[in-house]
């Protein structure tokens, strides 16, 4: 069993349990025991560079706790992925930047000097497609659509990872755990949860026009593998469905649709029976 | 401000997810110097994705952002950073952790981040 630590990210540590519940069952069956990352902080996101060329430290922090362990990291959302995966870069091209955020790191007696490895939970996943095959033994049976998380594989000179304008990774997951999934118009547009900080009501709006093409497409339900895709699919959902009645959807993490192809008991990765 | 190789082209703005919407986005400042919309973005890098010059249109917005009004949610979220480490109030984790069936996790010191974010919070560059 390989040993990873566990970022879960302020989103899915406040109030996203039942992602990081299955994350932990589902990547346990598959080889990957996840460790939980004490005293971890905000990655840093896009709200701390809004306001202060210092972000890097808050992201270098993370990474040389990390480092200190000796243990590689796995992310659940997508803007945790991107913001450390591009602080990690930076610290490795900029000899003066990553002297300057060592210096600030010693003071709290930490130090980063590039050897740790950030991946999403789809990266982890399709890199054990053979072993989500092996272990997924129950028939799902529900037709689901794909919120593909953007800052997994956009942008694609950073992430490299997938198809930055068609993503098939989550597909290739998916399908590997026998569930299918129905094709949307909308399947390769932002979700646009990040504009929910700034301007809700066209935030509900964008929310309205995917969900409204995967119920469309036949879709019983959408999965998602980033804590902000969710907050607006579903924790916003009553807001998005008060004008719009018809577009009530089931939204369920990745591993959480992945775990119930695996036969995992649904206390165990979140789910109400 | 430095818009670096932009040459107005457009593209970027035709794939903004925001823009497309009907609202003001960072494409508009970088495609006919509008200034409003540097804060709505919904962080998809369809833009950079699509940017024939390989602006970089995230230092460009950070920049740019740091010199305008911040919207209340994104202020808000950044003094709980600067407070607690993190960016949604989490006073009753491990009691919700522990209904959950989650292991206790022991929170960041609140000096370590003062030591890592030390400037005022909104420094210009
Ligand atoms: S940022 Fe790039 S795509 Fe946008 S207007 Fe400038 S050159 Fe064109
Ligand atoms: S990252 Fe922001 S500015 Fe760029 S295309 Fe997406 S929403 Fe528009």
């Amino acid at each position: 069993m390989e040993r990873r630590l566990l970022y879960p990210g302020c989103l899915v540590l406040a109030c996203l349990q039942d992602y990081e519940l299955s994350a932990r069952s589902v990547l346990g069956k598959i080889g990957v025991e996840l460790e939980d990352m004490h005293e971890f902080a905000c990655c840093a996101s896009s709200i701390a560079p809004s306001f202060t060329n210092e972000w890097i430290n808050l992201a270098a922090y993370n990474l040389a706790l990390a480092e200190e362990k000796g243990m590689d990291i796995v992310t659940l959302c997508g803007s945790c992925t991107k913001t450390l995966k591009d602080a990690a870069r930076i610290l490795d091209e900029d000899a003066g930047q990553l002297g300057r955020v060592n210096r600030r790191l010693t003071e709290i007696g930490l130090s980063y000097s590039g050897r740790v490895k950030v991946s999403h939970i789809i990266e982890v996943m399709d890199e054990r497609l053979d072993e989500v095959v092996a272990a997924s033994i129950v028939e799902v049976g529900i037709r689901v659509a794909l919120q593909h998380p953007c800052n997994v594989y956009r942008p694609e000179e950073l992430m490299h990872f997938d198809d930055p304008w068609h993503p098939q990774k989550m597909r290739q997951v998916v399908q590997a755990a026998g569930i299918p999934v129905v094709d949307y118009d909308q399947e390769d547009e932002c979700c646009g949860s990040a504009l929910l900080m700034s301007e809700e009501e066209p935030a509900l709006n964008l929310a309205r026009k995917k969900l409204s093409s995967a119920i469309k497409a036949g879709a019983e339900g959408m999965v998602v593998s980033c804590g902000n895709c969710a907050m607006l699919l579903k924790n916003f959902q009553h807001k998005i469905c008060k004008s719009a009645p018809g577009l009530s959807l089931p939204v369920i993490f990745l591993p959480q649709i992945v775990g119930l192809a695996m036969g995992i008991p649904a206390a165990e990765i979140g789910m109400k029976v | 401000m430095d818009k670096g190789k932009c040459t107005g082209c457009g593209e970027c703005r035709q794939y903004c997810i925001v823009a497309r919407a009907g609202c003001a986005s960072i494409t508009a400042v970088l495609c006919d110097g509008s200034d409003a919309g540097a804060w709505n973005c919904t962080n998809c890098w369809k833009c950079v994705e699509a940017c024939p010059e390989d602006v970089d249109i995230f230092t460009f917005m950070m920049k740019k952002r740091r010199k305008l009004e911040p919207p209340a949610h994104y202020r808000q979220s950044y003094e709980n950073i600067r407070h607690t480490g993190y960016s949604m109030p989490i006073e009753d984790l491990n009691t919700i952790r522990e209904i959950w069936g989650l292991g206790e996790i022991r929170k960041v010191d609140p000096v370590k981040i003062r030591k890592l974010l030390s400037g005022t919070g909104r420094r210009r560059s």
